[in-house]
């Protein structure tokens, strides 16, 4: 009688558990077309998208790699500065001629201010579909999909991040202060409103709605939630310099830093990769984790390294 | 779900008290003393028509070494994460007929692993962690039933047996209970993470299994081959947390798995020393497949593992209701799997509780 009952089917598609917990570096040796990425950014499909400093932008998808420059595309520039994407799927390169938009039906169209040079940060796009880029030297552009509108002002006019979070406030990260945009005005934080410093470098809005704050002469990383603003002191009591946020599938938070390496914190403890410990290098880019557990770090100098999340 | 409730209604509803009238009325002529007092080279693998055993086991097992993907053997003792593993098992058996047995079993366990402390120099302090993950709860429920050759047992014998395991026991983990001791200042404290598991499978699963003996006068040989497997797949979560301060902070997130696959053999051989002493040696092999667990939205294949052991033991009879059972276990290797050595003790109750 017990043969009358269904057994579950197993299904094909099953990954290898083996391939978890493992560091993998891709640089020139694996074809990758240069060794520093600066810029990282997974789209809404999972492909991962990376900007390599004078040689275009890489796009990962399904185990393979894709390279986009000037020479087989219509991109405008191999020096691509960031990546983000709309709310419509199309994919924006940041470069330094202006922005590459490639659809995603795969056709190339451009963005290019005639009257002055812009140099783009980042992107952003918040839940209203705005899209928010911000540059080095003028402010941040508003794009509504018809019409671009320039914020400038003269103090915060160098832009390094932008970041919405779930409740529709956009926060602008800048060399003179962090500026938060509720909807309605904007507003300012800085050393005064218990910022470790003025100069905020990396933003990140994570799953359990905190906004992750990185800066570039604090002792600590801060995280505002709804219980007000916290800080984190990361290693041996002394200025880390955030160059970048990200939180992987396991809710883990990582900061990519300028000459401390790269920190992972658990929600508890703070654990640092470093040459000293097997990691590449000690200068980080930038960071983005994928939605299957994987978590990438591009390197200044050494390509990109990838980190699989164990499972247990 | 509700099939099996119905089957398991009827099994017992049907088959048990025809069985115990048929019982009084037909064993009443046999010597019940003869027959709780055969020898283990005597008796066949089910229990005689109308009686009644209850097994209480105690298994101590010690957690020092485990074996990894490629076979090798990995010190628990060196990496810190030796632990003592308690079972309490509990098996109810009857002999419905001569030929036909039916029984449940369960279990509770307790097992406690510390891992290796580690220390994280943060700022101007130090944090120290300490991981416990304390396994404590009963096992699922196996109901089943065994059939054996309908002929009277002289020197061999053959039985099949199946039956279900009902998820009957908690499965999702209870929330941790984490805390921080000897807290100095922000970086400077003790984190002590203490998991709580469960011991149920979550699912329903099936087993059979098949059985042999044969005996030459005081040697006796016994193989055996099961074979258990999920009725669907489950659903569980997982649970994160946030420091604050000295204060933990819970959430938790639902993942989808498929228990393993498990596939067992073992072959014995037994010596009757005396009548009421037997001795043996089975060799236990087992193998899991099939399993996967969702990380990340991706199902994951759990990694296959196998063990083999070799269990040492006795039976002794210290009353025509009562025996010992013995066995000691040595794992001799294995793939992905933890390999304690043990030693299980077994009281053994028998009666035939309608015979005057």
């Amino acid at each position: 009688m017990f043969f009358t009952f269904s057994c579950e089917k197993i299904p094909d598609n099953l990954k290898d558990s083996s391939a978890t917990d493992k560091w993998t570096l891709f640089n020139t040796a694996t074809g990758l077309p240069g060794n520093q990425v600066r810029g990282t950014f997974c789209d809404s499909k999972d492909n991962m998208w990376f900007a390599v400093s004078g040689q275009g932008v890489a796009k990962f998808a399904n185990g393979s790699w894709t390279y986009y420059r000037t020479s087989n595309s219509a991109i405008l520039s191999n020096n691509v500065t960031c990546i983000g994407e709309d709310a419509d799927g199309n994919i924006l390169l940041g470069t330094t001629n202006g922005v590459s938009i490639l659809s995603s039906s795969n056709t190339w169209s451009s963005f290019r201010d005639q009257t002055k040079t812009l140099y783009f940060t980042c992107f952003e796009t918040d839940k209203d579909g705005l899209i928010w880029a911000g540059t080095y030297g003028q402010g941040f552009l508003i794009f509504d999909g018809a019409e671009i509108g320039q914020v400038f002002y003269e103090a915060f006019k160098d832009v390094n991040d932008i970041e919405s979070d779930s409740k529709g406030n956009v926060w602008v990260a800048t060399e003179n202060g962090l500026l938060k945009w509720d909807g309605s005005r904007f507003s300012v934080m800085g050393i005064a409103e218990g910022l470790p410093d003025d100069v905020v470098t990396a933003l990140y809005s994570d799953s359990r709605n905190r906004l992750w704050i990185g800066t570039y002469f604090g002792k600590t990383v801060s995280w505002i939630d709804s219980q007000g603003i916290h800080q984190l002191a990361l290693f041996n009591d002394r200025i880390v310099e955030i160059n970048d946020i990200c939180e992987d599938a396991a809710g883990n938070i990582w900061f990519a830093t300028y000459t401390s390496g790269l920190i992972k914190f658990d929600n508890v403890v703070p654990y640092a990769y470093k040459k000293y410990n097997g990691f590449p290098e000690d200068d980080v880019l930038t960071s983005t984790g994928d939605k299957d557990g994987n978590v990438w770090f591009g390197l200044y100098s050494k390509g990109l390294s990838r980190y699989s999340l164990p499972i247990n | 779900m509700k099939q099996v409730l119905i089957w398991t209604v009827i099994f017992f509803s049907v088959l048990m008290p025809g069985a115990t009238i048929n019982a009084q009325q037909e064993k009443q002529a046999r010597d019940k003393f003869t027959l709780l007092t055969m020898p283990y080279n005597q008796r066949p693998l089910t229990l005689y028509k109308g009686q009644f055993q209850a097994n209480a086991a105690y298994r101590f097992g010690v957690r020092t070494k485990s074996y990894d993907e490629h076979g090798d053997k990995i010190s628990l003792k060196e990496d810190g994460a030796a632990s003592v593993v308690h079972t309490y098992l509990l098996e109810v058996k009857y002999g419905i007929t001569d030929f036909i047995e039916i029984g449940a079993d369960s279990y509770f366990l307790r097992n406690g692993i510390r891992s290796e402390t580690s220390s994280t120099i943060s700022g101007s302090g130090t944090i120290t962690a300490n991981t416990l993950n304390e396994y404590r709860g009963f096992g699922d429920i196996s109901l089943g039933a065994a059939l054996r050759v309908p002929i009277e047992y002289k020197s061999w014998d053959i039985s099949l047996k199946g039956g279900i395991i009902l998820p009957a026991a908690e499965h999702e983990p209870s929330q941790p209970t984490h805390i921080i001791t000897d807290y100095k200042s922000p970086n400077n404290y003790t984190v002590n993470y203490q998991f709580n598991n469960n011991n149920g499978s979550g699912v329903s699963q099936y087993f059979f299994s098949g059985a042999a003996k044969i005996s030459l006068s005081k040697i006796s040989i016994e193989a055996r081959g099961a074979y258990r497997f999920p009725s669907k797949e489950g659903e569980s979560k997982r649970w994160g947390w946030t420091l604050y301060g000295s204060t933990f902070t819970y959430y938790s997130n639902p993942y989808s798995y498929l228990p393993d696959r498990l596939l067992t053999i073992n072959g014995s051989i037994h010596y009757q020393a005396a009548g009421w002493f037997d001795i043996f040696i089975t060799n236990y092999y087992y193998k899991t497949s099939s399993g996967w667990t969702e990380y990340y939205d991706n199902k994951y294949a759990n990694p296959e593992s196998t063990l083999f052991t070799i269990e040492p033991g006795f039976e002794l009879q210290i009353s025509p209701s009562i025996t010992i059972y013995q066995y000691a276990g040595f794992q001799i290797a294995g793939t992905n799997a933890d390999a304690p050595f043990y030693l299980l003790t077994t009281l053994s109750f028998n009666m035939f509780p309608f015979f005057k």
